[in-house]
């Protein structure tokens, strides 16, 4: 009842804004711009403060309109950057990432018919969908991805969500080859992580790892601190390549906060480098 | 996606006990020792060892600081051997076939179809653990007790449910493990013998059929993707050591020795239990992606394991490890045999 109630105050408040502003104005328009919203505020107390009752309006628009890609794909976003930034593993982040995939692979499925049911699918099926996607549905197919990962890594003594790991990666590949630079080429970001989970010894293709990261660099125009944060701990810490750890870190803490589309989290991969440097001696 | 954990990251944890070492008091006659191991940062296994380091830290107010290397930093088991040697290392968490070159008699409970069961393997284990870790000792090493690392089974992409079946394919054989080369010539196979870095490769390019693999070790390392079959039958027990040279083990005083011996002992018991866990739940998780089981006659088991068991006294004889060992590993198993009928019959 209580929940009822507060999604009621949500909608109300969007409603009068909307109203207020007289034209142009819907509260889809307003869910759509809120990531935009959000990652560029320089307050992440606000934005986690802010956040939840926007995740609750976004529930109540979908249960509007649950057939709706753009809805979908807007509340998947909204899960999917709330959970990413702000929560820190645990069943919360089993639950929030739960949402985003649900919606995403919703979004998905509205646009795509083929890929209604993916992730229960094999991989060779998967392999075979996703070469049917094409430009149109990279944005979709983005948040899905990142979605599906958020997921897995909540879950990360579940063997079963680890054996999905290749089938997400294929579906990060697929953004890559859709468009190299989407949203600041952040797929090259999820891939670098993804390579550099296991070290050499075990398999894992770190030179591949580094690969990425370096373009996912370049691509954010060297924009996005935490694409170097990652870079420095997944796999100059892998790799016991001290200097470059030191120097990437270095670097962020020397970089300027305010970026368009990367200010939030650029104060959230200063505050990691910190932490970073801070353990180095220890670590190396 | 800034946090993403796949299993292997937690740097938190690091941090976490970088911090609290930092409260422990420190000695100026503080003893560093040097451990490298494959395991990944982040790891479950690394998150255990590095709170058993913690912990000694602690309880020996500083003056033995555990320092690891993870992730096959300091290369494979016998490059760490190398490096403990010359005295760049002290110890490392090796595999028992990567230690057998310091001691052989390490490799034995990985001889193949040896144990049929954890049921089995804990049986035995609970008699002959303690006679590979004296063993150990005397080869100039201590160790702190084995992990399993669950049992290799046999996975490849046409159903394998007869020996006859396998004859013609390209056989893993992991590269340097003399003992599964020799048994899987013995059984008439055809080994190719790779690195593990190489697996996965070799079966997407046809290099490779078939290989052996832990449950745990076909998901983590992705090959279950490249294969549509695993043989239930267990094929070989898979376990690790940690273990610390003597000399630099013997420099702590007896009060410290023993702290570092109960913790580390107490934190590779703890793996073993679970690794078991995990095994049972990775071959779920396979299963559950798709690969289907296959399972031999009882007939054909059988015959598996009385070609393996003559390949092994062979080996025996020639030196590969102790044939008095084997012979009692193989009497214990007899026992755990009888212990069973007996169980069932008084039901």
């Amino acid at each position: 009842m209580r929940q009822k109630r507060s999604i009621f105050l949500v909608v109300m408040v969007a409603v009068l804004i909307c109203a207020a502003w007289l034209t142009g104005c819907s509260v889809l328009g307003i869910a759509a711009k809120l990531p935009s919203a959000i990652s560029g505020h320089t307050d992440p107390d606000t934005v986690r403060e802010a956040m939840p009752a926007y995740l609750t309006l976004a529930d109540a628009m979908v249960l509007d309109d649950p057939n709706d890609e753009d809805t979908l794909l807007a509340a998947a976003k909204l899960y999917l950057a709330f959970g990413a930034i702000f929560v820190d593993g645990g069943e919360r982040l089993t639950r929030l990432s739960q949402r985003a995939l649900n919606y995403s692979a919703r979004a998905l499925c509205e646009e795509a018919e083929q890929t209604c049911g993916i992730t229960g699918k094999p991989l060779d099926e998967i392999e075979r969908i996703v070469m049917t996607l094409g430009e149109d549905d990279v944005e979709r197919l983005h948040v899905f991805a990142g979605s599906w990962l958020l997921w897995i890594s909540s879950k990360s003594d579940d063997w079963g969500a680890i054996a999905q790991i290749p089938k997400a990666t294929r579906a990060v590949e697929r953004v890559v080859e859709l468009d190299d630079g989407f949203d600041g080429g952040s797929a090259h970001l999820y891939l670098g992580i993804l390579h550099t989970l296991r070290p050499p010894a075990l398999g894992g293709d770190t030179e591949k790892g580094r690969y990425h990261f370096e373009h996912a660099i370049e691509l954010g125009e060297g924009k996005n601190l935490a694409a170097k944060v990652q870079y420095a701990q997944r796999y100059a810490r892998l790799v016991f390549d001290r200097e470059l750890h030191d120097r990437l870190l270095r670097e962020v803490l020397e970089s300027p906060v305010e970026a368009e589309g990367f200010t939030l989290s650029n104060i959230l991969a200063k505050k990691r480098a910190e932490e970073l440097l801070a353990s180095a001696d220890d670590y190396f | 996606m800034s946090r993403f954990k796949v299993k292997f990251p937690a740097i938190a944890f690091a941090l976490l006990a970088a911090s609290c070492l930092l409260f422990a008091p420190t000695s100026s006659h503080a003893r560093k020792i040097k451990i490298a191991t494959l395991a990944p940062d982040g790891s479950h296994w690394m998150k255990e060892m590095r709170a058993g380091g913690e912990e000694i830290a602690k309880r020996t107010s500083g003056r033995v600081k555990l320092k690891f290397y993870p992730g096959g930093v300091m290369g494979n088991d016998r490059s760490v051997l190398r490096k403990i040697r010359v005295g760049q290392l002290d110890g490392g968490a090796f595999t028992a076939g990567g230690l057998a070159e310091v001691y052989p008699d390490m490799k034995i409970y990985g001889i193949p179809f040896l144990f049929a069961s954890d049921e089995v393997a804990d049986f035995v284990r609970a008699k002959f653990d303690p006679v590979l870790m004296d063993g150990l000792r005397e080869k100039g090493f201590t160790g702190f007790g084995f992990a399993t690392g669950g049992f290799a089974k046999i996975f490849s992409k046409d159903p394998m449910d007869s020996m006859a079946k396998m004859r013609g394919k390209k056989v893993w054989a992991p590269e340097g493990d003399q003992l599964s080369h020799a048994t899987m010539e013995a059984l008439g196979l055809s080994p190719v013998s790779l690195p593990l870095t190489d697996v996965l490769t070799g079966l997407q390019t046809g290099l490779l059929d078939v290989v052996g693999a832990s449950a745990i070790g076909a998901v983590a390392l992705q090959w279950y993707t490249k294969v549509n079959y695993v043989t239930t039958t267990s094929l070989s027990y898979l376990t690790a050591i940690l273990a610390i040279k003597n000399s630099s083990f013997d420099r702590l005083s007896e009060e410290d020795r023993a702290v570092v011996r109960e913790v580390m002992q107490r934190v590779y018991k703890g793996l073993d239990r679970k690794n078991r866990e995990d095994d049972a739940s990775a071959y779920t998780a396979l299963l559950a992606e798709g690969v289907k089981t296959v399972t031999p006659t009882g007939e054909e088991v059988r015959t598996w394991i009385e070609q393996a068991r003559k390949s092994a006294e062979a080996l025996a004889a020639q030196g590969n490890f102790s044939a008095e060992f084997y012979h009692s590993i193989l009497s214990y198993i007899e026992d755990f045999g009888s212990s069973e009928t007996s169980e069932s019959g008084g039901n």
